[in-house]
């Protein structure tokens, strides 16, 4: 036969990945490709046509659906276990009358526990309120909606209370997710409350209780897989328990290969089920029982078997992003097996492996986090072979004794506590100096597809010996990214990007060719917005969105005023950002946002006062205002006249009416194009007047959506609609972008535009 | 699957190279591949001994100092060396008729085939067996050899005695009455196979027939250089 399961399991997901991403031309390509390979042997090529395209075919697409936002009563089964997050208990529910996946939501704000009646596959009668999450407003921002969707969950339900869920039954599994749960609570409290996050994390698969920072740590150095559990745990699992049970000569070969086969699973159920975790669980148990019954299975083939087993049983697991690196670094390793041979040394070996291991998962990291390191590679070198041989196995010590003698289990977690902190220290420090991430941005599909192509043609070089070509396509792999960078340095258009923070400003100003990006305001979180995390403005729309268009750099900061809704995130983009300068007005006062001074330090501080003229990059920024202090912060902030894409632009801040009266007067000659709607369209701001001198042909409104003042106050918009001013406001169309070169430009929405009706 | 022969069984390992295309059906173990050693570095232009220099062998300077043998035979190419192990593969082939121990040399000729596709005469003409060493055998193996090689095979030449070569002299290869007939209409070129050369005297008695029958260039293919 001239086809093997995994050629069909290949043509199945890549089938399925052409039609997931419309990949008309990839798809088509590789077609034409087994066409040619192929032409020999019609029957494998019609057999791999037919998987391509079931493949095709398979995958749900699930649509963005509106959910009506309802008190409902539903009926179902609960099918997973309790994802406990600070703020929330998370379920999946399959509801029983439509057969609709359905997320359980319980809002535990006391912390409170669960009923122990919520237990895996119980039948549950509940009453709630219906809803999903918003979808993403601004480019770059991580799509919470569509996340869900993509795992095939139709809608959320919020419960009220703990009684508005009420349950009975369970499942087979039930009994082993509690034993999870309450060994997971018992070493909290055995072991050393620093030494515990490593455990529950490497042991129970359940990293919540690693600090933010340190998970961070390991994410920026791509060591991100090692605070999961992989096949590497289930590896050295196996290991322990053969040697544990034959090596001591308890058990015969046979019945240790049993206990192991039985093992298995249940380990991979208590390490939290993680894609990675049942991939190796799966390809463990199989090739035991393959062993037993004196067959032969090939690594491709055994690697192919686990992935249809799981696609079967979940179709939506091909998105999730620890299913696509398991699978892609476990099938690239098994094809570089000749490679390892040839080279001659274990370290050689090592970096090679660690090498392909890096590549073949970089598009997709890129895509998800916009930026890598690349000597995350050495990172990889030496915290592999560390956690691999030292940690994970020490961790499964510690375990194991605990749940023996648990005074023993503190001793031996606080030694691993000695130790590892130092080595955490050292990384710390390593890892503040060597910043040398490369900020590539939201890699469009095109290239993400030849990159691969070149990543192919590099192996294939390689394990044939070809070592010139080697070079070349892993030159041609490298150029892809960077040609990816270069994009914006090339490209003739600019874009003004006004984003949807919710309450406040933050405009960010890309010019054609990057010859500068521009901030006008850092809107910060509303100081009421715990819930979301103190930061979130900036961590999850501003940082994300400057990310994901490659900007490292930012040539100017202009803060029109001293207001969280326009300077709150100020500090933290000068601390993650290169900002070389900083622009307020004289009257700006001190900043209570940039808490220490000398983070305006960092960067050089520059008043701008009327009359001024500030240019960056060849375009002119005029401040019109102000001239003097005129009492309060919002109607010192700065005013900014600009042309951007043959159109001028107004910012204005938070100004009131009597700062445009006195602008006016002053300026009498002004025109505006692009007005940027002061104060968020209160009444305050905005006269008649004003409207009428500048005469705009569109009014920028950055306001949040049903937020606590009113804004946009219904006098300013219906002002500006009278006037025929085409109005953008954030709180409808998300983030409002202005496309242009130096002789004409497009307004976009980022949310569609019929949405705005609303 | 197992290999043809030593029936070891054959691990078929997937990497990066092969893993889109189609599984290779291989026949053989690597220990036994190393039994079927191809023929590099100098050789001798004319019937491709291996050589210490690019020069003409002693034989085939012989061979075209004779006038009646000079320029018979242009050319010959031969796949594998030969030694003792590739003459118990041949044995168990040939005389013990183990037909399908013919797929052992397929991936090789046919990668000789597509590198010589320019150089080479079209007309393929596996030299013939005597009808009763046909019947002895079962199958002639330079027809085998051929089939391999081209679809459709020439068939120009008959063969009128049935004395092995193998139980002859040099001499007695060498002086005697040319045992090929050939049919009276050739084309210009010619490619003879045979599966071994050993004095080169089988081929070019079979070359000199069909030179006389108005053949122009005669080059030749073995599988083995004796």
């Amino acid at each position: 036969m001239s086809v093997r399961l995994y050629h069909l399991v290949l043509a199945f997901l890549l089938g399925g990945i052409c039609s997931l991403y419309t990949l008309t031309y990839a798809g088509a390509g590789l077609l034409i490709w087994w066409l040619w390979q192929f032409h020999r042997h019609p029957a494998g090529l019609l057999l791999l046509g037919s998987a391509f395209g079931v493949g095709s075919l398979f995958f749900p697409l699930f649509p963005d659906v509106e959910v009506k936002e309802e008190s409902i009563h539903i009926n179902g089964r609960i099918i997973s276990d309790r994802d406990k997050t600070p703020s929330a208990v998370n379920m999946l529910f399959r509801e029983e009358q439509d057969e609709q996946l359905v997320q359980v939501v319980y809002l535990n704000d006391q912390d409170l526990d669960v009923p122990d009646s919520w237990k895996h596959g119980a039948y549950c009668s509940l009453t709630g309120s219906r809803t999903m999450p918003d979808q993403a407003r601004n480019p770059g921002e991580f799509d919470y909606r569509r996340y869900l969707q993509k795992q095939g969950i139709a809608y959320q339900v919020i419960l009220d209370s703990r009684s508005a869920m009420t349950c009975k039954g369970s499942s087979l599994l039930a009994p082993l997710i509690d034993w999870r749960h309450d060994v997971n609570t018992f070493m909290k409290q055995s072991l050393h409350p620093e030494g515990y996050p490593w455990l529950a994390a490497l042991v129970l698969g359940d990293d919540k209780a690693l600090d933010e920072e340190t998970v961070s740590l390991f994410r920026r150095w791509n060591l991100s897989h090692i605070l999961a559990i992989s096949g590497l745990h289930i590896g050295l699992f196996m290991g322990a328990v053969y040697f544990l049970c034959y090596r001591s000569g308890w058990l015969t070969r046979e019945h240790a290969q049993w206990v192991l086969i039985l093992l298995i699973p249940i380990y991979g159920l208590v390490a939290g089920g993680a894609p990675s975790v049942i991939r190796a669980s799966i390809m463990g148990t199989i090739a035991l029982v393959i062993v037993k019954f004196k067959l032969k299975i090939a690594p491709t083939d055994l690697l192919a078997l686990a992935a249809l087993t799981m696609l079967i049983i979940s179709p939506s697991i091909i998105h999730h992003l620890g299913f696509q690196f398991s699978f892609l670094v476990t099938f690239s390793i098994v094809l570089s097996r000749p490679l390892f041979t040839t080279l001659p040394s274990g370290v050689w070996q090592l970096v090679s492996l660690s090498l392909i291991c890096q590549m073949a998962i970089l598009p997709i990291q890129i895509k998800e986090f916009y930026q890598f390191n690349p000597l995350s590679l050495f990172a990889n070198i030496l915290f592999v072979p560390y956690f691999s041989l030292i940690v994970i196995p020490f961790m499964f010590v510690i375990f194991t004794v605990t749940l023996l003698y648990s005074p023993a289990g503190y001793f031996l977690s606080r030694l691993f506590v000695t130790v590892h902190q130092v080595v955490i220290e050292l990384f710390t420090r390593w890892d503040a100096t060597f910043q040398f991430l490369w900020n590539v941005g939201e890699i469009s599909l095109p290239f993400i597809v030849l990159y691969y192509v070149g990543f192919f043609q590099f192996m294939r070089s390689w394990i044939t010996q070809k070592l010139r070509q080697t070079f070349l396509f892993g030159l041609l792999s490298v150029c892809v990214l960077i040609a990816f960078s270069l994009k914006p340095y090339l490209s003739k258009y600019g874009q003004v990007t006004m984003l949807d923070i919710g309450q406040g400003d933050a405009f960010v100003i890309e010019l054609p060719f990057r010859k500068g990006v521009i901030m006008i305001d850092a809107a910060g979180s509303p100081v009421y917005s715990d819930q979301l995390g103190e930061n979130y403005v900036f961590t999850r729309i501003i940082e994300p969105f400057l990310r994901s268009r490659g900007i490292t750099t930012i040539d100017g900061l202009i803060l029109s005023h001293n207001d969280q809704d326009h300077s709150g995130s100020a500090r933290q983009l000068i601390e993650a950002f290169d900002v070389s300068r900083v622009y307020t007005s004289p009257h700006f006062g001190r900043h209570h946002t940039l808490k220490k001074p000398e983070q305006l330090e960092r960067s050089a501080h520059t008043f701008l006062s009327a009359g001024q003229t500030l240019t960056i990059a060849g375009y002119d920024f005029h401040v019109l205002h102000p001239a003097g202090s005129y009492g309060n912060a919002n109607d010192n902030s700065l005013v900014l006249s600009a042309e951007l894409g043959k159109l001028n632009w107004l910012f204005t801040g938070d100004i009131s009416t009597e700062i445009e009266q006195h602008i006016l007067k002053t300026h009498p000659r002004l025109k505006a194009d692009v007005l940027k709607v002061s104060h968020h369209g209160s009444q305050t701001s905005t006269h008649e007047r004003w409207v009428d001198h500048l005469n705009p042909q569109a009014g920028l409104i950055s306001v949040g959506k049903n937020n606590r003042y009113g804004h946009p106050h219904r006098m300013v918009t219906s002002l500006l609609e009278e006037k025929k001013v085409f109005l953008f406001r954030t709180d409808r169309h998300g983030a409002v972008q202005y496309r242009f070169t130096t002789d004409s430009g497009t307004f976009q929405t980022f949310l569609p535009y019929n949405d705005s009706t609303k | 699957m197992r290999c043809l022969l030593c029936h070891a069984s054959i691990e078929q390992d997937v990497n990066w190279d092969t893993v889109l295309k189609p599984v290779e059906t291989r026949v053989m173990c690597a220990a036994c591949r190393e039994t079927l050693p191809l023929i590099e570095g100098n050789v001798c232009p004319i019937c491709n001994r291996k050589m210490d220099c690019n020069a003409t062998c002693s034989d085939c300077q012989k061979w075209e100092q004779s006038d009646k043998w000079q320029g018979v035979l242009k050319r010959n190419q031969s796949l594998y060396h030969y030694h003792e192990g590739i003459q118990e593969v041949i044995t168990q082939w040939k005389y013990r008729g183990d037909y399908v121990l013919v797929k052992l040399f397929q991936s090789d000729i046919e990668r000789i085939v597509k590198d010589r596709r320019k150089q080479w005469p079209t007309a393929v003409v596996p030299i013939p067996l005597s009808s009763e060493r046909l019947v002895e055998r079962g199958f002639n193996q330079a027809e085998a050899i051929a089939r391999l090689m081209t679809r459709k095979p020439v068939h120009l030449l008959e063969r009128l005695d049935s004395e092995k070569q193998s139980k002859k002299t040099r001499y007695e290869r060498l002086n005697r009455i040319n045992p090929f007939r050939s049919k009276t209409s050739v084309p210009p070129h010619v490619l003879l196979v045979d599966d071994i050369y050993t004095t080169g005297a089988t081929l070019r008695y079979a070359a000199k027939a069909l030179q006389d029958a108005g053949c122009l260039h005669i080059e030749s293919f073995t599988l083995i250089r004796g």
